[in-house]
Parts: C-alpha cells; sequence; structure tokens
C-alpha cells in the first residue's frame, strides 16, 4: 500500500497562540494532532512535548526485531503489538506532561488530547484521547472512528443522554480523558485495514467542532486529494470565525501494485 | 446581600454571608472567600453586581475555570439557588433580599455564550467530573445508581471453522484483525498456489465482521465470489483462500 500524507495547522481567527500540534514521520508511518489545553502557554508546551515523547517512543520500539511486552503497563491480546505501542506511548506522554506541569505553578493542570495512527502494511492502529478526531471515509461516506472522551459521550453510555441531545450538550466540552492531568488515563484503541481509496482524517475540535462531518467529507471529495484540501478545510473554519486552533492531517492509500500483485 | 454556601465532597465547609461586593474567590489569602486547593487559581472568580438588580460572577482568567450549575461561564448572571462551581469545590448562591427585590431569571437567560456558540474545552479532575455527572443526572430526573435504559450493547463473537486445506478445528475471531495467508505469522494459514503471505484480512468492528483482499493474484472468495475489496461477512458465509475452505459463524449478545 502506498500512502500520501499531508498535514496543517492554523491558528484561528480568536487565538493568539497555536496551542495545537501535529506530527508526520518522514516514513510516512506515524501520524498524530494533538491540541493543548493550559494557560501562560502551558497549552503549547503540553502539546509539544506529548507529541515528541509519544513519536520517541513508538518509533523507538517499533521496528525492533524482538517484541518484548515488558514495557507495556497492560497489553490488549485483542490489539496488534503496534496498536498496543500506540497506547504505551501515550501513556509516557502522560507521565512526561504530568510531570512537566508539575515543574511550574502555572503549569499546574494543563493537558494535551491526542489522535493518532500508525500504519503498517495493509493495516491501521489508531488511538485517541480526549475529543481530537479520526475519522474513516470509504467509498464516499465518512465514519468516526475515534471515540470522544467528554462528559456528554459518558452520559450517553450511561443511557441519560441520547445521541441527539448530546450534540447541543455543554458537556461535550468537558474532557473526560486528557494526557497530562491524572495518573489513570483512557486510551481509546481502534483497529482497521485499508483499501485503495481509503482516506483517514485526523482532526482538532477546531475543526471538527466547527465543521459537521458531512461538510468535511463534502470538501475533501471536491477535488483528489492533496495538500490544498485542507487549506480548503481551514479556509472553511476561518469562514465560519475561527473560534479555535484548527489541525488536520490526511492519510490517503493507494495500490503498489509491484507489490501487492507479487 | 448573599450567602455562599461552600460544599466539598458533599460536606458543608463553610458558610458565608455577605453584604457588599465584590466578593473575592481563589487560593490566596487574600481572598474574601479562600479554597486551598491546586485545582483553583490564587484570584479564580468574584462575585459582582450589575445594574439595576442583579449579582454576577466573573472569571479572572483561571485555569480550570469557572462554571454556574454545569455551565461553564467567562461573566454570567447569577440567581438565587444556582451552584457556582470551582474545581473540586460548589458554592451555593443565596440571594437574601427580599423575594421582591431580586431579580426574575429570564427563561432562555443563556450564560455568556460567546459568538458563534463556541466554549472552550474544559478539564476536569475525575471526582469533580462524577459530581458534575450525578447531578446533571439527577437534573434530568435519573439516579446513576437506579435501574435505567442504557443503550444497548451489541457484543459480537464471530468464528472460522476450517473445514479443508488446513488443520479442522475452530478460531475464535476476537481480535480487531484477523491475518489468513500463507505468512507465517498469519492467524489462519491457507495453502494454494498464488495465495499471498496476507492474503485476506478480516476486520472486527462495532457494526460487524469485514473480510478484505490484501495481496497475492489469488483473491478471496466468500460464497463462490471473489472479493476485490471488501465486503461484509454474515453468519454461514463460506470463504475459501487458495485451497483453504471454512465457515464464518456469527452470535451476537445484546446486554
Amino acid at each position: 500500500m502506498i500512502v500520501d500524507a499531508y498535514t496543517i495547522t492554523d491558528v484561528g481567527l480568536r487565538r493568539e497562540l497555536n496551542e495545537d500540534a501535529v506530527y508526520l514521520d518522514p516514513d510516512r508511518e506515524l501520524i498524530m494532532v494533538l491540541d493543548g489545553m493550559g494557560g501562560h502557554q502551558a497549552g503549547e508546551v503540553a502539546s509539544q512535548i506529548a507529541m515528541e515523547t509519544m513519536a520517541s517512543f513508538y518509533t523507538q520500539h517499533a521496528h525492533q526485531p524482538v517484541r518484548s511486552t515488558e514495557m507495556f503497563e497492560a497489553y490488549d491480546e485483542c490489539f496488534t503489538y503496534h496498536t498496543n505501542l500506540l497506547r504505551q506511548a501515550a501513556l509516557a506522554a502522560n507521565r512526561a506532561v504530568l510531570l512537566k506541569s508539575l515543574e511550574k505553578n502555572e503549569r499546574l493542570g494543563m493537558g494535551s488530547t491526542v489522535a493518532g495512527i500508525a500504519i503498517h502494511g495493509y493495516t491501521v492502529s489508531a488511538i485517541n484521547v480526549g475529543d481530537s478526531r479520526l475519522y474513516l471515509i470509504r467509498n464516499g461516506s465518512i465514519e468516526q472512528i475515534s471515540r470522544d472522551h467528554t462528559l456528554a459521550e459518558d452520559q450517553f453510555e450511561r443511557g441519560i443522554l441520547t445521541r441527539e441531545e448530546l450534540r447541543d450538550s455543554q458537556l461535550k466540552h468537558i474532557l473526560s480523558s486528557v494526557l497530562g492531568v491524572d495518573e489513570e488515563l483512557r486510551v481509546h484503541m481502534e483497529e482497521l485495514f485499508v483499501l485503495p481509496g481509503d482516506i483517514v482524517l485526523l482532526c482538532t475540535d477546531g475543526l471538527c467542532g466547527v465543521l459537521e462531518d458531512a461538510e468535511m467529507l463534502g470538501i475533501i471529495q471536491q477535488s483528489p486529494v492533496g495538500p490544498e484540501t485542507l487549506t480548503r478545510l481551514i479556509d472553511e473554519v476561518n469562514a465560519r470565525g475561527g473560534p479555535d486552533n484548527a489541525t488536520a492531517a490526511l492519510a490517503v492509500f493507494s495500490r503498489d501494485s509491484q507489490r501487492d500483485e507479487e | 446581600m448573599f450567602k455562599l454556601i461552600m460544599r466539598f465532597q458533599d460536606i458543608t465547609v463553610k458558610e458565608y454571608t455577605f453584604e457588599s461586593v465584590p466578593v473575592k474567590i481563589g487560593r490566596r489569602d487574600d481572598n474574601d472567600v479562600v479554597i486551598d486547593n491546586m485545582a483553583v487559581s490564587g484570584h479564580h472568580a468574584s462575585v459582582e453586581k450589575e445594574e439595576p438588580n442583579y449579582y454576577v460572577v466573573v472569571d479572572q482568567g483561571s485555569l480550570n475555570g469557572t462554571f454556574i450549575n454545569e455551565k461553564k461561564i467567562e461573566r454570567a448572571r447569577i440567581y438565587d439557588g444556582d451552584f457556582i462551581i470551582i474545581g473540586k469545590h460548589s458554592l451555593k448562591f443565596e440571594d437574601l433580599r427580599p423575594k421582591g427585590q431580586r431579580p426574575l431569571r429570564i427563561p432562555g437567560d443563556e450564560l455568556d455564550r460567546p459568538a458563534g456558540g463556541y466554549r472552550d474545552t474544559v478539564i476536569l479532575d475525575t471526582k469533580a467530573q462524577q459530581e458534575l455527572l450525578a447531578k446533571h443526572a439527577a437534573e434530568r430526573g435519573v439516579s446513576l445508581d437506579g435501574p435505567r435504559e442504557k443503550p444497548k450493547k451489541v457484543e459480537l463473537f464471530g468464528s472460522l471453522t476450517i473445514l479443508s486445506g488446513g488443520t479442522p478445528q475452530i478460531i475464535d475471531l476476537e481480535k480487531r484483525l484477523t491475518v489468513l495467508g500463507k505468512s507465517d505469522d498469519a492467524d489462519v494459514k491457507c495453502s494454494g498456489l498464488l495465495v499471498g503471505k496476507t492474503a485476506a484480512l478480516i476486520n472486527k468492528r462495532p457494526n460487524g465482521y469485514f473480510l478484505a483482499y490484501a495481496e497475492g493474484m489469488k483473491k478471496p472468495e466468500v460464497n463462490g465470489e471473489a472479493v476485490t475489496t471488501q465486503l461484509q461477512l454474515h453468519d454461514g458465509d463460506q470463504i475459501t483462500v487458495g485451497n483453504t475452505r471454512m465457515t464464518f459463524h456469527l452470535r451476537e449478545e445484546i446486554s
């Protein structure tokens, strides 16, 4: 499978700082978007540390010929080694941000969301913490594959809010899991096979909090995906007031005809 | 004149009565209401007055935010019986003026919603989250402990029964991804000419099991039809990869 990937991050029209972060490794194997929070530039620090910690942890262990499971705090046999590794990277980032936040008073309580994918051949490992999202675009439809960690989502699972009520609930702006705030961390994991033509969209809530899923799909499908696809998404967000930092990444999969027919 | 009743984990900690404003709330000692907790900013919020007869709560740029009831606010009017929530603490607001002098709550008096309806994202610690969720549920007349209708969860249990071209056995599809092919790492070993190392993949998703073709000249077949992209598997489907034939079984449990 051939992977093309693009990223964009934009401060928006209402914020002075961009506290989001985005990561794409040169081999297009690991892609992440992060949304940092906290005053006094702490949000920027949180998303940067989380990104660097996750990237170095994952890269260091992903290509080891011998796969040790010793470093895992929890290993879920239903998922591949790489998905477990991605979760462990998030756990490591959680500790790194938490430690950093204890250094200075004004950093206390800072944190970051993350939505990330690791690509291996025909499969994609996906994780998320907080309300940054992952979408799979396949055969002209868009499907959210991340799970929001918000109080609104929690109330939905408990049967207190319906899907419709959830959309307008103020509780959707309160995160129930964030990197760097608590020693306990909830990480949502997902795994997919990918097909030629599939697109994975990663974004922070500065994008998916402003545009509906169908609107993002419409913009992405206007023409073949390239860097300008992301520019169009951001332009639309800013045309609607650009309330927050907005960050997005796209991974586009196509068949490697030489290899696949072997 | 108003009263603030500070509560922490269902215990009333302290009651304050104020005749004049502003009333400052925060972690430092120079506040009128001191909350000694790291989740609270030095100068977190204040209660002030607004013409003609409103009391308002103003967030002082705090890190973790100020809430009235469950809404995060920058500046908002507060009425008798409302709760100011700061970190893990709640402050019940009681307007002590005679009823005729108190403002009436304007229905739909939206708390300072920023233009465009966009709100800052907020982080709360676990305890504060649980309190907010319980309170939110109570307002909706639902008890978190009592029986109620949860959204139905469907658990999927798929399996493959190998019929021929491999060791006869039943393989439970518990993993999110199951690899079928010639590779030594494959979960289901398949034999035959032109079968790829990763000939096919089965993906367990929330809405079912899906089979996709991955690589190799020989495409997998489901019920005699070659699969070139992907399809959803149904109970009883016959899968063929090269010489290996198997049956897919699906059991659903609703909880």
